[in-house]
């Protein structure tokens, strides 16, 4: 083994070669995951872990296979975020004043900005609820639309907000009440209704190989 | 963590030939010179990697060793220890698996008439832990005036190696347009321009510039979406409760035996039917290849079809994606979206020399680079042994400007940057990687799956789990289109199917005969499955472990 | 560095002006572009906490300090320290956190807010009302073509004015509202109930004595002769029913439709 970093698992102390990210660290040293990873590349938020570091007293947060071990690091895996999701429909909801009757909460918000620090995807979470609050629909939308949901920031609200839940809320408004409906889509679905392609497709269906080649050579010129 | 001398010596080759390649348009493949390359550099065509099938309605065919272990295994669960009398769940649908797929055809289903309370989805992770959620380049549908359905149908089928099924193939060109409004509708916030129409960027093997995104983020905005509409309507899912084993009636599939992960109880589900979402392969790193997928891919559904008869197609080729990461070695193997391609950035080798198009269809693409740094031997080396070639990301800003990367990639930049590289300075390192298992369980276009005998009763299957949409090779843009399209006709024909059957006695009949089959075979009874996690549990920890409760 | 004229502001608008009070915000810019006062909004801003309106715990006005903070960076671009609120109840909070913000109260919060940039305190928050002042009502009279001679009573409501420190004019007997709408042609009436509170949030809470309150100041200004009330204040005119917003009336008396 070459070098290796102390890290504390729960605790217990470990020993593990450097360079590892947390999720590969645990397996090194024999945790097998049910819960705590999923898609194991940055995309769906199992994988939240808060950490301290010797001599610091700051809390830290990342995904645990985004996360390359440090010596001295204290983890733990935050298996499950409880957070309640009140069912709603969209088409009803168009502003900021349907958003505060999904969720009153967010008018709790007291700009500590804790949740901004907390983002393991770097976002300015405490922005996108201010942004609500003032009716700011298209930039709540656009700059919580990194989000990967894992729920850390509504772990650590002090005004018990789940921002995750709201910006997805948020930004199912803004793409169906705020972003223009595409008018060649609905062309072409009217022309594909009305069977334009079918019989097309249908005698292509038919055809031998060759002659499939040679068209799919003539189109690429 | 940047990168280390002999890496950055190379590096300045490439910055050397940038501005040179910027103006060079590179020739396009004709279909022998890619028939050469993939028989001499694609990893499918190494003999060694695959055996025949000696079980089942595939017997005799050609798959990939370690999914031809996992079809000739005893299952993980004793059918004489199991009370089946006692049912837990008792719904008209189950839905296997809550990825992208099973999500759909959960929604679908009930749009068709199905009440929430008679649906239910059971999976293995969380609901929307998938490869759906990790796709991040976009979802094909010909939707532009210059495109139409019957290009999209001949790109598809000229990437497949006109291996493809063609009426699937049909339904997936011809109701693409039609998803993309029902995601709108949802409120999927795509990447559009000022009128609404949606921005279009060319995919390897696309003749036309047919590729929708929501930034790199495609697949996760998709994924969040349809699953919050999922809750909205109140859609049960089973979290952590991955299908053992299918159940049957006399060859109809009569529900299934789901297992608790974290308590190790059973659950006996009895539904009019079953549709099989359970994604693809990734995680049986085939060929010891590293993998884009997520964590739970790892075939169970091609294990419980083929046990109750399905017919498994095109499972002799295997997607490698082109541009895995090959450094930092924290994140080797993830996926380098193929927007970075599309948006401009060569593969270039240790010299600074751009050897192929950037969009060859994907296993071209893969070919070109594995020839590039094994026969011609001008790969770049990391400090860990790990060979690849640059990908030449800065010439996205040069091209579309500064910033592009920022706003359209975001989550590749993060990705870099959270390992102390800035893709839009230097270029980053690739090299193939497992992606998509591009055949899988037959189905008709009705998603019916197919076994010896025509349709299997009560089963149906949607997403990467089957095979026929993409033939010998997926493009880039059809899974997220495919597993929308067939999760939807799996949702509706489950629901008409619903309406007109019954249920059935709950059995694992089809289970002691396929343990008899393997006995005959002579296969190890420790040879289990389906696999339902890998387990990357360290050695040395592994050879000192005691199983005492 | 944006090219600016001699009158300019950094602006901190508060949620209302972005939601339902916008008549308040359109109407003051306008009046801004005949005037040629450049307010620049700030880049990051955050709800200065009117909901938490009288709390005196630092930690529930973390907003407040948030956007004197993003004003001092902004500041360094456009080379002034004044932050004008048009909205009343903003004016009040900001001014009195900034007021009431000493030196140690200064420390604590900086140390809280940790690895976000420090507040030093250098930043002046300031009514519309008194920029006009600034910039002068005499002036003011240049833009104005018709003296309409309306009987216009201004409602000042206590956030104006209270406590004394941050008050923009005298706490009994304010003018500045009755100098500037005598300076737009305005016939103003000054009338005994102008700075009693309108009952502000207790609305939200359909308290009764509200609508006595609205009852008793809509009386006492028609007793004087008024024919319009106008007021600063979207939470005063959402309590009163019948006033509007004096930028309104300004937007008006300079021929805001003219000009643009």
């Amino acid at each position: 083994m070459g070098k290796t970093v102390r890290i504390y698992v729960m605790g217990r102390e470990y020993e593990v070669p450097e360079g590892l990210t947390i999720m590969k660290a645990l397996e090194y040293v024999g945790y097998r995951y049910i819960r705590g990873a999923g898609c194991r590349a940055g995309f769906c938020g199992a994988c939240t872990t808060v950490y301290r570091k010797n001599g610091d007293y700051k809390l830290y947060s990342g995904l645990a296979c985004q996360t390359t071990v440090e010596d001295g690091m204290y983890l733990v895996q935050i298996p499950f975020v409880p957070a309640e999701k009140p069912k709603y429909e969209v088409s009803e909801i168009k502003d900021v004043e349907d958003i505060l009757r999904v969720y009153p909460e967010i008018a709790r918000c007291l700009s500590c900005n804790t949740c901004t620090k907390s983002c393991p995807q770097g976002l300015e979470t405490m922005d996108v609820i201010q942004s609500i609050l003032r009716g700011d629909i298209k930039r709540a939308a656009e700059l919580s639309f990194d989000c990967i949901q894992c729920g850390i920031c509504s772990m650590r609200c002090p005004a018990e907000i789940t921002h995750y839940h709201v910006a997805q809320l948020v930004r199912r408004v803004y793409g169906k009440h705020y972003l223009k409906k595409s008018k060649e889509l609905e062309r072409r679905i009217k022309e594909i209704e009305e069977g334009k392609y079918q019989e097309e497709i249908e005698r292509l269906m038919k055809l031998p190989r060759e002659e499939l080649e040679r068209l799919y050579k003539e189109i690429r010129r | 963590m940047s990168y280390p001398e002999e890496m950055r010596k190379s590096i300045e080759k490439v910055e050397e030939t940038r501005d040179e390649r910027l103006g060079l348009e590179i020739n396009r493949m004709s279909l022998e010179e890619r028939e050469e390359i993939l028989k001499k550099f694609h990893p499918d065509y190494r003999p060694e990697a695959k055996r025949e099938i000696g079980i089942g309605p595939n017997k005799g065919d050609l798959a990939p060793n370690e999914v031809v272990d996992l079809l000739e295994s005893y299952p993980i669960v004793d059918p004489e220890e199991v009370d089946l009398s006692q049912v837990d769940y008792d719904v008209s649908l189950l839905i296997i698996g809550g990825g992208g797929a099973g999500t759909v055809a959960a929604l679908w289903a009930h749009y068709s008439g199905l009440p929430v309370e008679e649906i239910l989805i059971s999976t293995k992770l969380r609901h929307g832990d998938s490869n759906s959620i990790m796709a991040q380049g976009g979802i094909q549908a010909a939707d532009k005036p210059d495109d139409s359905p019957v290009l999209h149908y001949l790109d598809v089928m000229g990437g497949g190696h006109f291996a493809n099924k063609p009426e699937l193939v049909r339904e997936l060109v011809l109701n693409a347009p039609s998803i993309l409004k029902w995601h709108e509708d949802l409120g999927v916030m795509y990447d559009k321009d000022e009128d609404g129409n949606m921005l279009t960027l060319p995919g390897g093997g696309t003749c036309r510039n047919r590729l929708h995104s929501a930034k790199d983020y495609t697949g996760m905005e998709i994924m969040r979406v349809i699953r919050d509409e999922a809750r909205n309507l109140g859609i049960e899912v089973l979290e952590f409760s991955p299908a053992v084993e299918l159940l049957t009636d006399n060859g109809r599939v009569t529900g299934a035996l789901l297992w608790n992960m974290e308590t190790n109880q059973y659950y006996v589900i009895r539904a009019k039917a079953v549709i099989l979402a359970t994604g693809g392969f990734g995680r049986l790193h085939i060929q010891g290849y590293p993998t884009t997928n997520h964590y739970g891919a790892t075939a169970d559904g091609l294990v419980m079809a083929y046990r109750v008869g399905a017919r498994l197609r095109d499972m002799d080729s295997v997607q490698y994606h082109p541009t895995g990461a090959a450094y930092p070695e924290q994140i080797v193997g993830l996926l380098v979206t193929e927007k970075v391609r599309g948006l401009g950035a060569q593969p270039v080798n240790r010299e600074g020399e751009a050897f192929v198009h950037p969009l060859e269809p994907r296993d071209v693409e893969a070919a070109a680079i594995i020839r590039e740094c094994y026969e011609r031997r001008l790969g770049i080396e990391t400090p860990t042994g790990m060979v690849g070639v640059w990908l030449d990301t800065p010439m996205i800003e040069e091209i579309h400007g500064k910033g592009t990367i920022e706003s359209k990639l975001s989550a590749m930049y993060r990705m870099y940057s959270r390992f102390g590289i800035d893709m839009t300075q230097d270029p980053i390192l690739v090299f193939p990687t497992l992606h998509y298992q591009n055949g899988g369980v037959e189905i008709d276009e009705k998603a019916r799956v197919l076994g010896e005998s025509g349709v299997i009763d009560g089963l149906f299957a949607a997403g990467e789990v089957t095979g026929g949409v993409h033939g010998k090779n997926r493009l880039m843009g059809n899974s997220l289109l495919d597993y929308n399209v067939f999760g939807k006709i799996a949702g509706e024909s489950a629901a008409k199917y619903c309406k007109s059957n019954g249920k059935g006695r709950l059995t694992l009949d089809h289970v002691i005969r396929y343990m008899e089959a393997l006995k005959k075979m002579g296969v190890p009874e420790n040879r289990k499955s389906p696999l339902i996690l890998p387990d990357y549990r360290g050695k040395k920890v592994l050879m000192r472990t005691l199983d005492l409760f | 560095m944006i090219l600016l004229g001699k009158y300019r502001y950094m602006y901190y608008p508060g949620c209302t002006l972005k939601g339902w009070a916008k008549d308040l915000e359109t109407s003051t810019l306008k009046v801004c572009e005949i005037l040629g006062i450049d307010l620049i909004e700030l880049d990051r801003w955050y709800c200065c906490g009117g909901v938490f309106e009288l709390s005196d715990n630092l930690m529930r006005h973390l907003g407040a300090v948030r956007s004197l903070i993003k004003a001092e960076e902004k500041s360094k671009e456009i080379g002034t320290g004044d932050l004008v609120t048009i909205c009343s109840m903003c004016y009040n909070v900001l001014g009195r956190i900034s007021f009431q913000l000493k030196k140690e109260d200064i420390e604590k919060i900086n140390f809280f807010m940790d690895d976000e940039k420090d507040y030093s305190g250098k930043i002046r928050v300031k009514h519309f009302l008194e920029v006009l002042k600034e910039y002068g009502f005499n002036k003011i009279r240049n833009y104005v073509d018709e003296q309409m001679g309306i009987k216009v009573a201004p409602y000042y409501g206590c956030t104006l004015l209270r406590p004394e420190e941050i008050g923009i004019d005298d706490s009994q007997k304010p003018r500045i509202m009755e100098e500037l709408l005598e300076a737009i042609g305005m016939d103003p009436v000054s009338f005994p109930m102008q700075t009693v509170c309108c009952g502000s949030y207790n609305s939200a809470r359909g308290i009764k004595a509200v609508e006595t309150l609205r009852k008793k100041i809509l009386e006492s200004a028609k007793r004087e002769g008024a024919e319009l009330i106008v007021t600063s204040c979207p939470l005063c005119k959402y309590n009163l029913k019948e006033a509007m917003y004096f930028t309104e009336l300004m937007e008006m008396a300079l021929g805001g439709a003219r000009h643009g």
